[in-house]
């Protein structure tokens, strides 16, 4: 057991508890209240604070190293580009250096996801950011179908002469797959009900049968005026989803609210170019967030670090989201988007022990540090 | 004439005046006093946070276009070309874009890239302005080059010279060596008198490196030629403190962010700035090895300094007199002080301990090109 003694609690769901303790048994917050009396090893959290581990719910961690000069990319199986069936577990090395900088950071769980150089990427998990062996970090696989609209498939694809050789054939691609898929589970289903054969396994349209279901949602790449083509795809599938980057939301407020959209934004910080950096606008999740769309915020690491997720949640704030707000984006409402608000996101007497003690506050001190991060109740760091 | 009105006013020299007017005159700053009494435009900035306008040493912005299809910042038709002059490449059309300033960034040191080992000349520019010629600050500050990777990726790739590290310091010695021995000569070259400048410490010259290897190897020609060195990038600098503070060498940390190199480099950001003690110039840029980031993160740079423990005005001076000096400006920018130009930023909040610092004016020049929720005279 450990106890967690005196400290400033921001549990993200039930408001702050300016001076508690925290229970944590079998890998699970057993107890919070003012005071709790325990034989346990005790954390004195005295001036620090208490967050749940922080969440980046987008992320190619373990995928892409850029540590070695010639750089590992495996999450973009560019052979084809309709993979819905790769899995990023089979793409991510966990003894990437850059899963300790998560940790370090306060980051305890991860959405991994395929790159975005294909139509339909592949399936999306959730990790922790501790451990060897990927398939023990694990919490979810998977979470989500990974799909890229816009510059990128195109990127690839165009100077081969191959489709999608433009942002015109990318929905009928996508929605031809899925016809596919659908007539496919009808063969499986009527197959069954005949007592017949089933049709020959098809491991790609098997990927999209989940997300036909609303069992799985997609994870849809786009930016400015693709998330519109995003937004179509998915209703007219009648699926669930969630929009990735949404560089220039701000002209699309009132169609993200329509669209029932999540939005997970980010990253920021590189200048403006042309096309899709032609605006990146953090500012829009304050009307986003004021206005009901659940938001998350994307680091896009290792493109650029990992714990610039923290930088994120301080440019929302230098944007006008109050604080609570913005941290929420790297908490409950990252964890909502992978569909495991059950697990993490919050520190909730039975959810999983993962949390961040910080001196100062991060996304509001510049020098705010994670002191110590605890990952289903270990503790996995402490800065000397 | 414009009169700041009861600011805390941080000089860029370590110093903070507390309530504290200054008073501008056209470019100039000409006062800066305690109740200053002058009817003129009054800005007032009580209880904001006033400081000399920010310097990246090393920029790319108006010399790359948006695009990405101009890049006249690495003459690639040969590793060695001291005699290019990064003014030819300047388009203020093409800095205007990102706006710089609204962070509060109103000099960049304009320097060629990291492709050629003698790359070109470097030249001062302001952030703002309409006319390329008008944003100059000055010419011919110093001579950039690069023994990083970069050149032997470059070059080596394409079957050419050069493709080892060996092959880049070897040529520089041979470079310096060469030129030196002609010094006498009665017809020289471009590129001989350009190399003789560096030699007779007319200009320093800024070196891309990254490893610990790189920047030894290239401390190692500096001092056998008395060369005045800067190291760019200098991702390793903290492995080489002894040698940086013999040498008194000045360190532009390189952008820490993209691609994660700070972390992989494991930049010991604290540790290198203690040469600041020693009198050794130290600053950061938002160039990367390939290119420039966005103009916020030349504050979560600014913030990576301070959060490892430096503190607030040492980071503050990274920002101002320290790169105004090793462009050899420091006569006319980089601090709050009578005579020198008046390019000021202020900020509601200091915008290196806290993320909700907001930028509420720039003024290059004496001009406002910024006051946030306004458009203006920039546009």
């Amino acid at each position: 057991m450990l106890l967690i003694k005196n400290a400033h609690i921001y549990t993200i769901t039930n408001g702050e508890i300016i001076n508690g303790d925290i229970l944590i048994k079998d890998g699970k917050i057993a107890e919070i209240k003012e005071e709790i009396i325990a034989d346990a090893e005790i954390i004195d959290a005295e001036g620090l604070n208490v967050f749940p581990g922080l969440i980046d719910c987008h992320s190619h961690l373990g995928g892409m190293n850029f540590a070695q000069n010639t750089a590992i990319d495996d999450c973009n199986e560019m052979t084809n580009s309709l993979t819905p069936q790769m899995n990023i577990k089979y793409g991510t090395d966990p003894q990437s250096e850059d899963f300790e900088f998560a940790y370090k950071s306060g980051i305890t769980s991860l959405g991994l996801t395929p790159g975005s150089g294909n139509l339909l990427c592949g399936l999306a998990c959730a990790v922790k950011t501790f451990g060897d062996n990927i398939f023990d970090m694990i919490i979810k696989d998977p979470f989500a179908l990974k799909v890229a609209f816009g510059g990128n498939p195109k990127g690839v694809y165009a100077p081969r002469n191959q489709a999608p050789y433009t942002r015109m054939s990318m929905p009928t691609m996508i929605l031809e797959l899925f016809e596919k898929a659908k007539k496919y589970d009808n063969d499986k289903k009527e197959a069954k009900n005949k007592n017949e054969a089933l049709p020959e396994y098809d491991a790609q349209l098997e990927a999209l049968i989940p997300v036909l279901n609303k069992e799985l949602p997609l994870k849809i790449h786009c930016t400015q005026f693709d998330m519109l083509s995003a937004m179509e795809v998915a209703n007219t599938l009648d699926v669930k989803y969630s929009l990735e980057h949404v560089w220039g939301a701000t002209k699309y407020i009132d169609e993200l609210i329509e669209g029932k959209a999540d939005v997970v934004f980010g990253p920021i910080g590189s200048r403006k170019t042309y096309g899709e950096g032609r605006i990146i606008d953090i500012e829009s999740v304050k009307t986003l967030d004021e206005k009901g769309v659940l938001v998350a915020l994307t680091a896009d690491s290792p493109i650029i670090g990992i714990d610039t997720l923290i930088h994120h949640v301080g440019e929302a704030v230098r944007n006008g989201v109050s604080y609570d707000r913005a941290i929420r984006m790297i908490t409950i409402n990252a964890a909502k988007i992978m569909g495991l608000e059950d697990r993490i996101g919050s520190i909730e007497v039975g959810k999983d022990a993962d949390i961040a003690i910080f001196k100062g506050l991060p996304g509001f001190d510049a020098n705010s540090n994670a002191v110590y991060t605890i990952i289903n109740g270990k503790v996995i760091y402490k800065s000397n | 004439m414009k009169l700041i009105k009861n600011g805390r006013v941080h000089i860029g020299n370590g110093k903070v005046l507390e309530n504290t007017d200054i008073l501008i005159d056209k470019d100039k700053i000409i006062r800066i006093d305690k109740d200053i009494e002058n009817d003129c435009e009054i800005i007032d900035a009580k209880g904001k946070d006033i400081f000399p306008g920010f310097i990246d040493p090393i920029s790319q912005y108006g010399c790359i276009d948006t695009t990405f299809s101009i890049k006249d910042t690495d003459e690639l038709s040969d590793p060695i070309t001291p005699e290019a002059n990064i003014v030819y490449s300047f388009n203020d059309e093409e800095i205007m874009d990102e706006r710089l300033f609204e962070v509060g960034i109103t000099t960049i040191g304009a320097a060629p890239g990291n492709k050629n080992i003698l790359g070109g000349q470097m030249a001062v520019f302001s952030t703002c302005g309409t006319n390329s010629l008008k944003m100059k600050l000055k010419d011919k500050v110093s001579v950039k080059g690069s023994a990083s990777i970069v050149v032997k990726d470059t070059y080596g790739s394409k079957q050419r010279f050069p493709m080892t590290r060996m092959g880049v310091f070897t040529k520089l010695e041979e470079l310096f060596e060469t030129s030196k021995r002609n010094i006498e000569k009665e017809e020289k070259d471009e590129k001989q008198k350009v190399i003789e400048k560096i030699l007779n410490k007319e200009m320093p010259l800024f070196m891309h490196v990254k490893t610990e290897a790189e920047i030894n190897a290239i401390m190692h020609i500096a001092k056998k030629y008395d060369i005045k060195l800067v190291i760019c990038g200098a991702y390793e600098a903290h492995k080489c403190l002894k040698q940086i503070k013999e040498q008194n060498i000045g360190v532009i940390i390189g952008e820490q962010n993209f691609l994660n190199v700070k972390a992989y480099r494991g930049t010991d950001l604290n540790k290198i700035s203690s040469i600041m003690d020693n009198g050794n110039l130290m600053s950061f840029s938002i160039s990367t090895d390939y290119g420039v980031e966005g103009k916020v993160v030349y504050l979560w740079n600014a913030m990576a300094f301070y959060k490892e423990g430096v503190e607030a005005e040492r980071v503050v001076e990274m920002m101002t007199l320290n790169p105004a000096k090793m462009l050899g400006m420091e006569d006319s920018i980089g601090s709050i002080e009578v005579q020198k130009r008046a390019d000021l930023v202020i900020y509601e909040g200091h915008p290196i301990t806290h993320y909700s610092a907001k930028t509420f004016m720039t003024i290059i020049g004496g001009e406002i090109v910024y006051k946030r929720g306004e458009q203006n005279a920039s546009n």
